[in-house]
């Protein structure tokens, strides 16, 4: 976790705005602009007076460097803060500082110079009572400033600012040498005797600043070179420096600030025009100062609260993020020691963007995938989160569904004739596609067995289920199992279908060489084109790769999909691609050349998960939807991904979307509308259940040896001896609650077994409860013999404890 | 949700009355009364209590 905090030390979220660093007063823009922008003048010109010192002087005199820091400046203009400021001071009517009641202090400052520098230290200390007296060669205040301002402005300001304040002016007297101030007990002295002035041999020191004699001596202002407002601020900001001298012994000279490292989010930027003002005199009035405000964008990095779906849908900042996960991971015994991350941490889906965007490179993903590993290590993760996930890795790695074969003798029977009998490639679906699409996965081997005769599959899961379930210890078990199946089928390369798995396998099996099975798809298709065999051709309606099927397609079907034009879908980046150049490219190109048009939407950038990755659904369904959601926002054309989790989890959502492989493999065999994008029309009804899905990758199994190998999988023993009767709303209301048949079956099974069931005349009906793991599921149901009438099912985590022990007279267990 | 159904423990054929039970989650424990039988203490949990109270429970523990 350590190597996790330290990357957050680089946020830039409190970093101060570029107008900010670059004005030397230091004024707290956020604050300021807030006030005005909400119309509290009197408020905004507190704050800019505590900044600037003489609001009147400044809000006349500043040059404005805040203008060429504006990021503003790249688009329009930039914020017009010196107008603002104007108008602030404009407008207020009680200009007159407040008067506190400060002890006074014994230390003494000699503050030589009445210009600009000279009262802003004099302003600053003589408000905190030190007892401060001012040397000035001439008969006035003002210094630099006479010329520049009318006497009537500026010494109307200075009064009104220090007019609760106690100060020693000592006009017409000229100090010269050091020794002229011996003998009254000063702890400091500022030299601010303005350009060409007396230094004092001060500007030979770096930073102008020395002790000499027990006392300390600064020059600043004009004197250094500073144009008046820029020394006024140093005159304030040196009263900073002699105070922290007074306090610790120690010199220290202002610093300019830092230039900001603030990263300003583009999409802030649309381009507003400047406020005109529309008076003679160039002032705004209230309104436009309002609207001038509204301008300011509030320079923040905030790129992480627009991108990361985790940190939007939790509307917190990292660091916040960072501190919870840090106290909910931290072991602890007590209840006390708050642990509220516990599912901040399993709502994350892995997509990795964050990172990817973060100007300081903060990786949140690995610490929040680290937090999941120490809540599995300390036992405090709600098993629950992940065990429906778990047990569907299982099944997929299991008996009934899990294939390993090297390439079939069949289909490559020269080749192992001629003795090499090595398995060059090894299909690798991932375990969902077989459960939500088992016939594209049989399309895909087919095709591929076509084009390279010595293709093995491996059908499972690639163990990334356990990785975001945090179990380490099982997760490396399985990159063992992959390691082993590989080696066995002779080290093939291995072709994925599944971008997640090969991300994967690209991290955690570096060994093993990946290709796309878009890639490989592509570029046989190139090969094919290169040669002059009929591929999928230019048009939608062209004759598909396989050409077996083709030459079902009338021609009549044909002009019907001319006349149509042609379908614009979006691509679907799977977050788990995003780095993968040729991938993208190889999609896109299969369906470029199909005849389809490619919609960008209106955030190409933006696309991260689509709320699969990382399995937040259990733990989190409302982030899941609306991940899903903001996805589906991006873009109203349909949507082809590469991963089948993608295409199921828009389709659940009611999003046009299919794979790339359905429509490869349905272009040129009736090339009608509906059959060029089948999920497109169909929509949510393709998806099967999660009891189906299941069914699925057995029967997937049961073909794959049958079609390829002439083996006979025996048939999966049914394990219960009756048919469930169960309404459609109920079976939605199963895979919200990610319950199968099976597990229906467990309950009711155990409850006739042991006669704990509970009848309910009315209804005629019973209900029953067992525990699944760190569920409980509660069926009602009615009927008994070979059907079984499912009326409703719940489900909770909480435990019912030792049911059996009733009143300390019971001790049966027999409640598994 | 339901209007007080009749519910008989099938195994001794008795009505449930109401009686606590103890429950736990993620290291707390806490009681509840629930309907349950007089004899054999088998539970039942009505799908307003498990999606109601109970649910509102998971979400507070699993965020503690």
């Amino acid at each position: 976790m350590k190597e996790f905090l330290k990357t957050f030390e680089d946020c830039i979220q409190w970093e101060r705005p570029p107008c900010a660093t670059a004005c030397p007063f230091n004024l707290d823009v956020f604050d300021f602009q807030e006030k005005v922008a909400r119309g509290s003048f009197m408020s905004a010109y507190r704050t800019y007076r505590n900044a600037v010192g003489f609001p009147d002087i400044v809000a006349r005199l500043c040059p404005a460097w805040c203008q060429a820091a504006c990021p503003r400046k790249t688009v329009d203009t930039s914020v017009r803060l010196d107008l603002i400021e104007r108008a602030c001071v404009e407008l207020v009517k009680r200009k007159d500082p407040t008067d506190y009641n400060v002890p006074v202090k014994e230390q003494r400052i000699a503050i030589i110079g009445a210009g600009p520098a000279g009262l802003g230290c004099a302003l600053r200390l003589a408000s905190k009572r030190y007892q401060v007296v001012v040397y000035e060669a001439g008969s006035e205040k003002g210094g630099s400033l006479d010329g520049l301002l009318s006497p009537d402005i500026y010494l109307t300001d200075i009064e009104r600012q220090m007019r609760h304040l106690e100060i020693d002016w000592r006009f017409d007297q000229q100090i010269n040498t050091a020794e002229e101030l011996a003998a009254e007990n000063f702890n400091a002295v500022f030299v601010a005797t303005g350009q060409g002035g007396n230094d004092f041999g001060l500007l030979t020191e770096q930073p102008a600043c020395a002790i000499r004699e027990d006392r300390a001596w600064f020059a600043g202002g004009g004197l250094t070179g500073l144009e008046p407002v820029a020394a006024l601020a140093q005159g304030l900001a040196m009263a900073w420096a002699i105070e922290v001298y007074l306090k610790t012994d120690k010199l220290e000279y202002p610093k300019t600030a830092e230039p900001s490292r603030t990263v300003v989010n583009q999409h802030l930027l649309t381009p507003t025009p400047m406020v005109e003002a529309q008076s003679a005199d160039g002032i705004y009035t209230d309104e436009e100062t309002i609207a001038e405000a509204g301008r300011c964008i509030r320079c923040q990095c905030d790129i992480c609260r627009t991108d990361c779906d985790l940190c939007r849908f939790y509307n917190r900042w990292p660091l916040k993020i960072r501190d919870e996960i840090m106290s909910t991971t931290m072991s602890h015994e007590s209840q006390l020691n708050p642990a509220p991350a516990k599912r901040l941490i399993n709502t994350c889906t892995q997509c990795g963007l964050f990172e990817e965007r973060c100007p300081a490179s903060i990786d949140l993903g690995e610490m929040i995938l680290e937090a999941r590993r120490r809540l599995h290590r300390q036992d405090t993760m709600p098993r629950a989160f992940h065990q429906f996930w778990l047990e569907d890795m299982a099944y997929a790695n299991g008996e009934w569904a899990a294939v390993c074969k090297p390439a079939p003798a069949g289909q490559a029977a020269e080749v192992f004739a001629a003795g090499k009998g090595k398995t060059k490639d090894v299909f690798f679906p991932g375990c969902q596609m077989g459960a939500s699409a088992p016939d594209l996965v049989l399309y895909a081997y087919r095709r591929l067995l076509a084009l390279e005769p010595a293709t093995g599959i491996m059908l499972r899961c690639c163990g990334v289920p356990v990785e975001w379930a945090g179990d380490d210890a099982a997760f490396q078990l399985e990159i063992e199992s992959l390691r082993a199946e590989w080696k066995s089928l002779g080290q093939p390369r291995m072709v994925m279908a599944c971008p997640t798995c090969m991300r994967m396998f690209k991290r955690h099996l570096p060994e093993i060489p990946l290709v796309s099975l878009y890639e490989v798809l592509v570029e046989a298709e190139d090969k094919a084109s290169i040669a002059g065999t009929p591929v999928a051709g230019a048009s939608a309606a062209g004759a598909s790769a396989v050409g077996t099927s083709a030459a079902g397609a009338g021609t009549a079907a044909e002009e019907a999909v001319a006349a149509a034009g042609p379908a614009v879908v979006h691509v679907f980046d799977a977050c788990s691609a995003r780095n993968e150049a040729g991938i993208q490219q190889a999609v896109r190109q299969l369906l470029d050349s199909r005849g389809y048009q490619l919609s960008v939407g209106e955030h190409p950038e933006k696309e991260a998960c689509c709320g699969y990755g990382g399995q937040p659904d259990v733990a989190n369904p409302e982030f899941a939807r609306f991940v899903a959601k903001s996805r589906i926002a991006a873009d109203p054309a349909p949507f082809v991904t590469y991963c089948i989790n993608c295409r199921d989890i828009f389709l659940g959502e009611g999003k046009p979307a299919c794979h790339i492989l359905e429509i490869i493999e349905k272009t040129g065999k009736k090339a009608t509308e509906q059959d060029r994008s089948p999920a497109l029309t169909q929509g949510r009804e393709v998806l099967p259940d999660l009891t189906a899905r299941r069914r699925n990758r057995t029967q997937l199994k049961q073909n794959l040896l049958k079609e390829f190998w002439e083996e006979i999988m025996p048939e999966k023993p049914r394990e219960y001896d009756y048919q469930l009767q169960i309404d459609p709303e109920l079976r939605k209301k199963m895979d919200q609650q990610k319950i199968l048949e099976d597990d229906i079956c467990k309950v009711i099974d155990l409850a006739e077994q042991l006669d704990r069931r509970i009848y309910r005349p009315e209804t005629d009906s019973y209900v029953c409860y067992r525990e699944l793991g760190a569920i409980s599921l509660w069926v009602e149901y009615r009927g008994s013999g070979d059907d079984r009438e499912i009326i409703n099912i719940y489900t909770h985590r909480v435990k019912i404890e030792l049911e059996m022990v009733y009143n300390g007279r019971k001790t049966d267990f027999d409640l598994q | 949700m339901e209007e007080k159904p009749t519910l008989i423990c099938s195994r001794c054929q008795l009505e449930l009355e109401e009686a606590e039970a103890q429950f736990s989650y993620l290291n707390s424990s806490m009681r509840h009364k629930v309907k349950r039988c007089p004899s054999c203490g088998q539970v039942y949990l009505p799908e307003s209590l498990v999606t109601g109270r109970m649910r509102e429970l998971e979400d507070a523990l699993e965020e503690k």
